[in-house]
C-alpha cells in the first residue's frame, strides 16, 4: 500500500514514516500543502494522511482540490484543533476520517488500515479468499490455517491483491502501489515477487490463487472456503 | 396629575411604544383640537351676528325716532311706518316707545306701538337707559327669545323737556336661522375633516413606523440566524444605529474569529510537539499518561477560552442544520458500525447562541451515542415556548449512577475525567453552564442505553 503523508513538523513526519514503513507501507511525504497537491494528483496511493495546519495551502484547501480533481482515496486529517467544528470542517471538506493530535501509532494504523479496507469495500480486518487469509492488523498470511512468513515486499503485493481480489492488476499498477517515489525499479521485479508468493502460498500448485494475463496482467481468483 | 399619569401609562411595557405615542397624538389631535376649533369659530360667528343685529337695530331706532313727534308732551307718530315688518302683524319687528320715568306700578308707561305688535300680550319692559344712552339684551315675549335695543332720547316740546326711550324689538329666528345654518356647515366639514385627518394620520402613522418595523423583523431574523446582518436602507434617523450595529456584529464576530483562530494556533503548536513526543516508540506508560494529562487539559482550556457562552449578543442558529451536518460526519467516522439515526427535528428549532458551542456540544454528546451505541440512536430537538430540548438517545448498555453523579458534580474539576464518556461531557456540561442550560443524564424509556438531554431557554 502507497501512502501520502502531508506533515509540516519534520520530526513528527519522520516518526511518522517509520511507524508507518514498519507496517509495510509505502510512504511518499511532502512538507507543504503545495507539493502535497502536486504528488496527491500525480501518483496513485491507497490513502492520505494530512495535516490541517500546513504552510502555503492549508489542510482543508489541500483536501478540497484533489476532491475537486476526482482523487477519491481516503484521506485522513490529523489536527491539534480538536473542535467540532473543525471536525466537521474537514470531514465536509471530503475527508474521511480524522485523528487530533497528540495520538497514539497505533490508533493511526488502526484508522488507516480501516480507511484502506473501507475503500476496497472491506469492513473486517482480516481479509480471506477461500482457504487463504491476511491479517491486515498482524501482517500474518495464512493458509489453510498454516503460517506463512512473506517479506514486505511479498507482503504489500499479496494484500493489494486481496483487496482487489477478482480484478486484473498490471504490473506498473502494482509498482506503483508497492513503491514509494524514491524507487526507481523495473517492473520485471513484481514477476519475482509474483513467482515467490506462488511458491510460499501455493507450493504444490494445488490452489492456482494468482492467475497470469498474459500482457494485461496478474488476478487473485475469488473462491469461498469450500473449493 | 395628567403628567403622572401620561408618564406611569409610558412606562408600563404595552403602552411604552412609539406607536402608542403617535397614535395618543393623532387622537388628540383629531377628536380634542378639532372640536375646540368648531366650538371658537361657532362661538365667532354668533358674537358677529349678535353685533350685525345690534347695528340693524340701532338704524331702526334712528329711523323710527326720525318720524317721531311731540307735541304738548304727547307723541305722534304716523299711521304706517317705512319698514313694512313694523306694519304686519306678528312680523318679528317691533318698536315701542314708553317714557322715561318709572310709574308707581313699576313699570314704564307706554306711548307708542307699532302695528305689528298687535293680537300679542304687551311685553313687560324693565329696561331704560339715560337719555342719551342705549342698551342691548334679549327679552321674552310669549316664550319666545328677543333682542331688545332701547335707546333714550330727550324731545323738546314748549319748553319741555319731554324724555322717553324708544325700544326695537327683534325676534330670534333669523338669528337662529343663520347660526344654525352655520353650525349645521361647520360640524358637517368638521366632521369630513376629522375623518380625513384620521385616514391620513393613520397611513402617516404605518408609512413612519414601516423603517422600525422592517428594523424589528431583521432583528429577529438576526436573532434566528437568518440573517448576519441588517440589510434594508433605512432613513437617515435609524441609519447611523443600523450601520453601528452591523459594524458591532462584525467586529464582533471578526474578533471572534480572530481570538478563535489565535487559540487554535496555539493549540496546534502545543500539540505537534506533544505529537512527535507520543510519536516516538520507546516512551513508557509514565510519560504517556502525562502527555494524555497535558493533552487533556490543554483541550480543555482552551475549549474553555473559546466558549462564547458568556457573550451578550447572540445571534441565532438553526439546530436542524448542525445536527444534519453532525449526523453525516458521524456517519463517516463511524461508517463500519452502520449506525441508524432516528430523527424527529422541529426545522424551526433555534439555538440562541454560538454555532462552535453548538457543534462542540452536540458534537460531543452524539460521538457518544455512537460510541455507545449498538446501531441505533434517537435524536429529538424540540422548540417548545421559551424552552429547546434536544434530546440523544443510543441502544447501548446505558450509563451508571456513578458516573452521572460524577459528570453533573459541579466540584470536580472536569479535565481530571477519564477517558470515554467523561472528557467530552466535562466540556459539554460547562459549555451548557455558561448559556445557563440545564443538562439530564439518564436511560433511554424507547431505547436500552442512555440518554442525554439537553434544555435551553430560547428567550
Amino acid at each position: 500500500m502507497r501512502l501520502l503523508l502531508v506533515e509540516d513538523d519534520l520530526a513528527l513526519q519522520n516518526n511518522l514514516k517509520e511507524s508507518l514503513i514498519k507496517s509495510n507501507y509505502s510512504v511518499d511525504v511532502a512538507n507543504n500543502g503545495q507539493d502535497g497537491l502536486y504528488q496527491g494528483e500525480e501518483y496513485c496511493y491507497d490513502a492520505a494522511i494530512i495535516d490541517v495546519g500546513l504552510p502555503i495551502i492549508d489542510g482543508i484547501s489541500l483536501i478540497k482540490s484533489l476532491r475537486a480533481k476526482n482523487i477519491d482515496y481516503p484521506i485522513l486529517i490529523l489536527t491539534a484543533r480538536d473542535s467540532w467544528q473543525d471536525k466537521v470542517a474537514g470531514l465536509d471538506a471530503g475527508a474521511d476520517d480524522y485523528l487530533t493530535k497528540p495520538f497514539q501509532n497505533e490508533e493511526l494504523l488502526a484508522r488507516l488500515n480501516a480507511l484502506i479496507r473501507r475503500s476496497a469495500g472491506q469492513t473486517k480486518p482480516i481479509l480471506t479468499n477461500g482457504v487463504l487469509s491476511i491479517n491486515s492488523k498482524s501482517f500474518e498470511v495464512t493458509v489453510v490455517d498454516k503460517v506463512i512468513s512473506l517479506s514486505s515486499s511479498e507482503y504489500k503485493v499479496l494484500a493489494y491483491l486481496m483487496l482487489h481480489k477478482g480484478d486484473v492488476i498490471s504490473k506498473s499498477v502494482l509498482t506503483e502501489h508497492i513503491y514509494d517515489q524514491d524507487f526507481d525499479l523495473d517492473s520485471n521485479v513484481i514477476e519475482v515477487f509474483i513467482r515467490r508468493l506462488r511458491k510460499k502460498l501455493d507450493p504444490d500448485n494445488k490452489f492456482g490463487f494468482i492467475e497470469t494475463h498474459r500482457g494485461l496482467g496478474y488476478q487473485l481468483k475469488i473462491v469461498s472456503k469450500n473449493d | 396629575m395628567i403628567k403622572t399619569t401620561l408618564h406611569n401609562l409610558l412606562n408600563h411595557p404595552q403602552y411604552n411604544s412609539l406607536k402608542f405615542r403617535l397614535i395618543i397624538s393623532a387622537l388628540l389631535m383629531t377628536f380634542i383640537i378639532l372640536p375646540i376649533i368648531g366650538l371658537t369659530l361657532s362661538k365667532a360667528f354668533e358674537q358677529q351676528i349678535v353685533t350685525s343685529v345690534k347695528k340693524e337695530l340701532t338704524a331702526y331706532s334712528y329711523s323710527i325716532l326720525a318720524l317721531a313727534e311731540v307735541e304738548d308732551g304727547k307723541i305722534s307718530m304716523p299711521e304706517q311706518l317705512l319698514e313694512n315688518q313694523f306694519n304686519v302683524i306678528q312680523s318679528g319687528l317691533y318698536a315701542i316707545i314708553s317714557e322715561l320715568n318709572i310709574q308707581s306700578n313699576g313699570e314704564y308707561r307706554q306711548l307708542w306701538q307699532s302695528n305689528s305688535l298687535l293680537s300679542m300680550s304687551s311685553p313687560t319692559i324693565s329696561i331704560s337707559p339715560e337719555v342719551g344712552n342705549h342698551s342691548f339684551s334679549s327679552l321674552t315675549i310669549d316664550d319666545k327669545q328677543h333682542f331688545i335695543f332701547s335707546f333714550s332720547v330727550s324731545f323738546n316740546s314748549n319748553e319741555n323737556n319731554v324724555p322717553l326711550t324708544v325700544h326695537i324689538i327683534k325676534n330670534y329666528n333669523d338669528f337662529n336661522g343663520l347660526v344654525n345654518n352655520f353650525e349645521q356647515q361647520l360640524w358637517t366639514w368638521l366632521l369630513i375633516l376629522m375623518v380625513l385627518l384620521f385616514l391620513v394620520q393613520g397611513s402617516w402613522l404605518v408609512w413612519t413606523l414601516k423603517p422600525l418595523r422592517v428594523l424589528k423583523s431583521e432583528m429577529m431574523q438576526i436573532e434566528q440566524g437568518k440573517l448576519t446582518e441588517l440589510q434594508q436602507k433605512y432613513p437617515l434617523e435609524l441609519a447611523q444605529v443600523t450601520q453601528q450595529f452591523n459594524l458591532l456584529l462584525r467586529t464582533e464576530r471578526q474578533q471572534r474569529k480572530r481570538y478563535r483562530n489565535a487559540l487554535s494556533d496555539l493549540a496546534h503548536s502545543l500539540k505537534t510537539p506533544l505529537a512527535v513526543i507520543q510519536s516516538q516508540q520507546e516512551l513508557t506508560r509514565g510519560s504517556n499518561e502525562q502527555l494524555q494529562l497535558i493533552n487533556n487539559i490543554i483541550n480543555h482550556q482552551l475549549k474553555r477560552a473559546q466558549s462564547a457562552g458568556e457573550s451578550a449578543w447572540h445571534t441565532g442558529i438553526n439546530v436542524k442544520v448542525v445536527v444534519d451536518k453532525l449526523i453525516t460526519t458521524m456517519a463517516k467516522i463511524y461508517f463500519d458500525k452502520g449506525i441508524k439515526f432516528h430523527c424527529t427535528i422541529d426545522s424551526q428549532a433555534n439555538f440562541k447562541g454560538d454555532k462552535t458551542d453548538l457543534l462542540e456540544m452536540l458534537g460531543n454528546i452524539i460521538d457518544n451515542a455512537c460510541k455507545a451505541c449498538n446501531q441505533h440512536i434517537v435524536i429529538s430537538v424540540n422548540q417548545l415556548a421559551e424552552k429547546l430540548t434536544i434530546s440523544v438517545a443510543d441502544d447501548g448498555v446505558g450509563i451508571n449512577t456513578d458516573l452521572q453523579i460524577n459528570i453533573l458534580n459541579r466540584g470536580t474539576r472536569s479535565d481530571t475525567y477519564q477517558e470515554g464518556h467523561g472528557i467530552g461531557l466535562a466540556i459539554v456540561r460547562d459549555l451548557i453552564e455558561s448559556y445557563q442550560g440545564q443538562l439530564i443524564i439518564g436511560n433511554s424509556s424507547t431505547l436500552a442505553g442512555a440518554e442525554f438531554t439537553l434544555i435551553f431557554n430560547s428567550k
